[in-house]
């Protein structure tokens, strides 16, 4: 499944993305991503420790997910675990300055509530 | 400077890694300086590589930590893609026009 989510107890919602976040992979998920973002829960985690490669547009729907919950007063963060090849994808474009990025899930889980 | 204070700054040419990195201090100065309403003018610029987005994601960012915005202007057709794709036009303003993106910052 290309996405899944979970909600904790800690009032976070996980969400999960594998596979590719290109333009097929995006088409796939983006209104399940929308939808689950959507949520009136503030503290969304988004795990993408499974995404194989991370398009333009896989980013574009990170920035559109990220911003529509800081319009409803929420804060999403991004965990990357080690998986590198995202997380230099989101440093290069600078979209880690904007939608906190973090290795370890604890620190994601924690920043979350900031 | 333009009117009404509105600084306007004009980048040029590639907008790769080795571009961006010879600007990026000059660049990161006229955005802490002056007039935090910063129009930037984009239509010289013929490539928008990972790193030229985050220049301006940064910079957008600085200014708008100043109480101003950045807004863009003049995109070539590729660099308009790549910002659409991106989603960067998302969170920086994109105009065809330096009339529409100066009424932009008039807002402010």
């Amino acid at each position: 499944m290309p996405i899944d989510f979970e909600d904790a107890a800690n009032e976070i919602r996980h969400i999960k993305i594998s596979g590719r976040l290109d333009v097929l992979g995006s088409g796939e998920i983006d209104a399940k991503f929308a939808a689950l973002a959507a949520t009136e829960k503030r503290h969304l985690v988004v795990d993408l420790t499974a995404v194989s490669f991370l398009a333009s547009i896989g980013i574009r729907s990170i920035i559109s997910n990220a911003k529509a919950q800081q319009q409803r007063g929420g804060k999403m963060v991004l965990f990357v675990g080690e998986n590198l090849a995202v997380a230099k994808t989101l440093e290069m474009t600078g979209i880690d300055t904007l939608v906190p990025m973090f290795k370890d899930i604890s620190a994601a889980e924690k920043a979350v509530f900031e | 400077m333009l009117d009404q204070g509105v600084k306007q700054i004009r980048l040029f040419g590639r907008l790769d890694m080795k571009s961006t990195l010879l600007i990026d201090s000059s660049f990161s100065a006229a955005l802490t300086s002056g007039d935090p309403r910063i129009l930037l003018d984009i239509s010289a610029v013929d490539f928008m590589a990972s790193i030229g987005i985050r220049l301006l994601v940064i910079g957008a960012k600085t200014v708008a930590g100043r109480g101003g915005q950045l807004v863009l202007f003049g995109a070539q057709p590729n660099v308009a893609k790549t910002l659409k794709m991106t989603g960067i036009e998302l969170i920086i303003p994109i105009f065809d026009q330096a009339e529409d993106a100066i009424s932009r910052l008039k807002e402010i």
